[in-house]
């Protein structure tokens, strides 16, 4: 099992404790072989050929001691082979990559599979790292297999939801037109997300354009119109912004070489987030077709600048994967003064209630536990609440669940006190012996 | 490696143990006696006697050693000697052998689990015994008539194919529907034999109807006639011939088709004059071209011949058309004669603000002065004359030493030359020192130190300009060098060069628009100037993305409907899935309205309503999905024939698995997935907002604690 296991990834140090010790075994043997008194030698040939090989065999357990925990050597009684541990992102995003992570026990080739076909593979003997940018929108499952030319040595399922992306609302502030302003708000705009921009085309005279919101007045700013907003994008910051970053607005300031700012990058201002930019020309990476560095550059400093949306609920659960007859809690984080209640839904239609009890220590999360009898997709919600989606996998589908992250290591060379006891006997025996003190 | 590793340290300590068992090195001529007195029965165990030397012999015993000689020699190896040779060398062999055989389970494959498509033939339909298809491609296409008895077409582009298909029993009536929408109906030939011949101009799929039951899906690819290509080998697409450079372009053209090509030709075009007195004079040239499929043709444009002058440019293209009246044409090339009098003149230097100081020559003034000088030649001494080319180049020197600053080149500090100043040795040393330059340290210094190229300067422009620098400075070391061993006539196209590069260096970023009649209103003089903004409103604008989802979304949506429909039934123990749910179809009355996204947004408890999931390893059955999902899916089927009809190829198979499926049949979705994936694009990704959820005020409280 665990030797079969330490034979096959033996490396150049086993070889190296090996090959000392046969060394030794055959220069020992030798002398016994040659000594005058011939008494004993079967017994003493025995003695130094089982003194060698326990003190190889202590040398090669202190290798594997020093290498990462193995689950190998753990007190599980049925063999641990095949993908040890993997994990990957409850939720994401449209446009969004999928990364599976993981280790595997032995070496062979990882490959997820869906929609399919194949998705991404890579050669691995411990850790491996796979990913995709999914093709779907909703829920899918996946599968995760470790195969070795032809044999499926393990396979796991893994449920993928992909949500549409929450849309920001954008205030574009801007004190001359520009073709980045331009170029941005036309994007965002195409996407489905809500922009308001104001830019100023005169002395007192601004240029307003709403797309998908309805039209406001933005002649003045104020803290009631800041608030319908989640990220503003300016050029020069007044108080009223600053004032209203520290209650959560997002802004990015674009400076040029004229103004005093210089650029910094993304700091925290009271609640809300302040990203400074230099004034670029990213709108021409659009006009060269490159539309997909555009939209990753884009996408990825609206999402850290803008504010948090907050929601009432948020569902999440214990352990990461849940199997059919195994419990299973479920949490929720809800403020308010009411008890929720859970309403727990299968594929099928069956609908079933979980009921929460408040953490000891903080108001606000609620706990339930729960028996999943089916695999599959399921949701739950509280009554007038969202629903959430979430995966239970079918009975004893996977043997390394991946809640148990890594093995259990054997704490010390347990088993090598055996060794070490047999090496103590045959080298007093030898001493004996050749001391003659009692033979 | 660590397993081959093992088996070598067991195999040397197995090594070792057997010599000490079996020292070889105690093996000597006596052992090998003994051996052979105890085994070979012809030796008379006298073979002793071979080794004492002949001397020490008595009579008998040398008679013996005689004796015992011819048989020896006469001796073949012992049996058991042999046999164990041929044990051990066999072990030995076996051992190699066994050693290089491929381990098993050492050995991991590379290889992804790929699902082979097996190679289909298409079975013909039940109630069709035969079917003959005769495609007859076009004449001008050259290629025979050829026959199939298969279904799935690949036929050119204007083909008249001409179905043959032979019944099981006679049939009432048999119908061909081409992309589903064009109808066909065979004659009838015979009792059980029909016809039908149709010239085919579009691609996409086609089946057969007998009687009720509609055929397989089966492709129609068309493979049309390209138009021909063209490649211009030489020369390239913008050249400029120099003064004093030959005056001859060669021209080479590559014209391929795939059928044959009927006429190649170059149409080129002089343009004379600038401005608006420009004058432009059009030619053709034709090739002698019979037909074939490829040629590499070639023409020799005598610049001179077509009556062109300095500074004209000529614009060329190549066209060929193919015997089946498709024309191909190239882009624009141009080839300039570099106009002279145009680089002499002064456009385009006065705007410069640089004002040059006077002993700086510039590139222009020596190649005044170097004609000039050519057209007195023959007024002047040799002496005078060399001194005076000498003079020039100096001057060239100076110059290139003063743009070669830019590229950190040593800049010198000396003094010029100077007309007919005395200058011995060629660095430029200042021997006219006063009595107050004592004193100064820089300026002894520089008598004696040889300055070397200054790093600094040399990141000033950026690679592509400094490239161009040091062209230009080329050609004026060139220029210089002849002007220095008095060869000016020679240093002039060095001269001239140098200073069309150095043109295009200065006036490469400027921009020459054409002037366009523009119509603008007519000014309000007493509105003019004054800067009043009354009535001018703010521009207001309102844009509304279209409602609905877009034709990608519908397809993502898809897949993830097929792939939650198709899972294998895993639910073992437990699972509370009814089997046998009844198929459903997709109906035509479905709306279409925007169908509620499945997923996290969806409010109240939107579970999957419906028949419950037949979950049958691997197929589909479309049990268990909602109104909306049908839809979804009603209009996936639509683009996939819409793909189909285009790219048969692709798609088709897919197609029909959907089409399949909306019929309730079950299917293995796989396919379908596929198909769509390949249509859709790269998903792109989206700002986010990101959700915080809500903790009873807990993480303002701290913020308030920490901010206070």
């Amino acid at each position: 099992m665990g030797y079969r296991n330490f034979i096959l990834n033996m490396s150049i140090h086993n070889d190296i404790v090996l090959g000392l010790c046969g060394l030794l075994l055959c220069f020992l043997v030798w002398k016994e072989v040659r000594r005058v008194r011939r008494a004993w030698l079967p017994a003493r040939l025995l003695a130094t050929v089982l003194a060698t090989g326990s003190l190889a065999g202590l040398g090669l357990s202190w290798l594997e001691g020093t290498r990462p925990p193995v689950a190998a050597l753990s007190k599980e009684k049925e063999k641990a082979a095949g993908i040890l541990s993997v994990d990957w992102p409850r939720e994401i995003m449209e446009g969004q990559r999928l990364r599976v992570q993981g280790r595997v026990m032995e070496m062979g080739r990882v490959v997820l599979m869906g929609l399919g076909g194949v998705l991404d593979s890579a050669k691995t003997d411990s850790l491996f790292e796979l990913s995709t940018v999914p093709a779907h929108r909703g829920r899918a499952v996946y599968r995760l297999a470790l195969v070795n030319g032809n044999d499926t040595i393990d396979k796991m399922d893994i449920p993928v939801l992909v949500d549409t992306a929450p849309r920001l609302r954008v205030l574009v502030l801007a004190s001359a037109p520009g073709p980045e302003n331009t170029f941005l708000i036309s994007w965002l705009a195409q996407k489905g997300y809500g922009v308001a921009s104001r830019v100023a085309v005169s002395r007192g005279r601004y240029a307003n354009s709403f797309a998908n919101m309805a039209e406001r007045s933005l002649s003045e700013l104020t803290i009631p119109l800041l608030s319908a907003f989640d990220l503003v994008i300016t050029d020069s910051m007044p108080a009223i912004l600053q004032q209203a970053t520290e209650k959560g607005l997002g802004v990015i300031i674009r400076v040029d070489s004229a103004s005093q700012r210089q650029p910094a990058g993304l700091s925290l201002h009271g609640m809300g987030r302040q990203l400074v930019l230099f004034q670029d020309t990213s709108f021409s990476w659009v006009l060269s077709g490159r539309q997909s560095d555009y939209s990753e550059y884009w996408a990825g400093l609206l999402q850290r600048a803008a504010g948090r949306q907050p929601v009432d609920e948020k569902w999440s659960w214990s352990p990461r994967c849940p199997s059919v007859g195994e419990p299973m809690v479920l949490i929720l984080q809800k403020a308010g003064a009411q008890i929720p209640q859970g309403f727990v839904e299968t594929a099928d239609g069956l609908q079933t209630s979980c009921y929460l009890a408040e953490d000891m220590t903080l108001p606000f999360i609620w706990r339930g536990s729960y028996w999943p009898r089916a695999s599959g997709w399921h949701t739950v919600h509280t009554s007038g609440g969202d629903t959430t989606w979430w995966y239970v996998w079918p009975q004893k589908s996977h043997r390394a669940v991946a809640s148990k992250v890594g093995g259990m290591r054997e704490a010390g060379m347990g088993g090598s006190v055996w060794l070490f006891a047999v090496f103590l006997l045959s080298v007093i025996f030898l001493w004996i012996e050749k001391s003659r003190l009692v033979i | 490696m660590s397993l081959f590793g093992w088996s070598w340290w067991i195999g040397f300590v197995v090594f070792g143990f057997s010599l000490s068992i079996f020292p070889f090195w105690e093996i000597t001529l006596v052992t090998v006696v003994r051996y052979l007195d105890q085994h070979v029965l012809a030796l008379e165990e006298s073979c002793g006697l071979l080794l004492r030397p002949v001397e020490e012999l008595r009579l008998l015993e040398r008679l013996q050693a005689e004796r015992t000689e011819n048989a020896l020699s006469a001796l073949r190896l012992p049996d058991p000697v042999w046999l164990k040779l041929v044990l051990t060398a066999g072990i030995f062999i076996g051992a190699i052998t066994f050693s290089f055989l491929p381990w098993r389970h050492a050995a991991v494959s590379s290889e992804t689990p790929v699902v082979r498509p097996a190679a289909v033939t298409i079975p013909l339909m039940p109630g069709i015994s035969t079917v003959s298809i005769r495609i007859n491609p076009p004449a001008y296409t050259g290629r025979a008539i050829r026959e199939q008895s298969e279904f799935s077409l690949r036929v050119e582009e204007g083909a008249i194919v001409n179905w043959e298909i032979t019944t099981q029993g006679q049939v009432d009536s048999l119908v061909f529907f081409f992309n589903d929408t064009l109808v066909r109906r065979p004659i009838r030939a015979g009792k059980e034999v029909w016809r039908l011949t149709m010239p085919v101009r579009w691609a996409g799929f086609y089946q057969v109807k007998l009687d009720n039951k509609m055929s397989d899906l089966y492709k129609l690819e068309l493979l049309k006639d390209q138009p021909p290509k063209i490649t211009i080998l030489t020369p390239h697409a913008y050249t400029v011939i120099d003064y004093g450079e030959s005056t001859r372009v060669s021209l080479g053209v590559r014209i391929q088709d795939d059928y044959g090509i009927d006429s190649a030709a170059v149409a080129a075009t002089v343009s004379s004059g600038k401005g608006e007195a420009v004058k432009f004079k059009q030619q053709e040239f034709r090739w002698d071209v019979r037909g074939g499929r490829s040629y590499t043709l070639s023409k020799t444009l005598d610049l001179t011949a077509l009556g062109m002058k300095p500074g004209d440019e000529l614009y060329f293209y190549c066209k060929a058309r193919d015997n089946h009246g498709q024309e191909a044409r190239t882009d624009m090339y141009i080839v300039a004669l570099a106009d002279t009098a145009q680089l002499m003149s002064l456009d385009g230097m006065t705007m410069s603000t640089d004002v040059k100081p006077e002993y700086f020559r510039s590139e222009r003034q020596i190649i005044i002065d170097a004609e000039q000088l050519l057209r007195r030649k023959d007024t002047i001494t040799v002496k005078d004359f060399n001194e005076r080319s000498n003079d020039l180049g100096l001057d060239q020197k100076l110059l290139r030493l003063r743009y070669g600053k830019f590229l950190g080149e040593e800049a010198e500090e000396g003094e010029p030359g100077g007309e007919g100043g005395a200058s011995e040795g060629e660095d430029g040393r200042a021997h006219g020192g006063s009595a107050g330059d004592v004193g100064d340290a820089k300026k002894i210094l520089d008598a004696f130190t040889d300055k070397h190229d200054n790093a600094e300067d040399a990141t000033y422009f950026e690679p592509a300009i400094k490239q161009q620098l040091k062209a230009t400075l080329t050609e004026m070391w060139n220029a210089e060098l002849r002007l220095r061993t008095g060869k000016p006539q020679e240093a002039l196209p060095f001269a001239y060069k140098a200073l069309r590069l150095l043109k295009d260096l200065q006036q490469q970023s400027r921009a020459f628009v054409a002037k366009t009649g523009v119509k603008v209103t007519p000014l309000n003089p007493a509105r003019r100037l004054t800067g009043e903004l009354k009535g001018i409103d703010a521009p207001m604008q309102r844009v509304e993305k279209a409602g609905g989802l877009s034709e990608d979304e519908v397809l993502r949506m898809a897949l993830a409907i097929l792939d939650r429909a198709a899972r294998p039934g895993e639910a073992a123990a437990g699972a509370g899935a009814p089997g046998g749910g009844a198929g459903g179809t997709i109906t035509a009355s479905g709306k279409a309205a925007e169908p509620a996204v499945e997923t996290n947004r969806a409010t109240g408890g939107n579970g999957m309503a419906g028949a419950p999931v037949n979950r049958s390893a691997g197929q589909l059955i479309l049990g268990g999905t909602t109104d909306a999902e049908r839809v979804l899916l009603k209009q996936t089927m639509r683009r996939l024939g819409q793909e189909a009809a285009q790219h048969p190829a692709q798609y088709l198979d897919a197609y029909q698995d959907m089409r399949q499926l909306a019929e309730g049949k079950k299917v293995d979705a796989a396919r379908i997935e596929r198909a769509i994936r390949n249509l859709l694009p790269a998903a792109e990704p989206l700002p986010v907002l990101n959700k915080k959820a809500a903790d009873d005020g807990l993480s303002k409280l701290y913020f308030k604690h920490v901010h206070s």
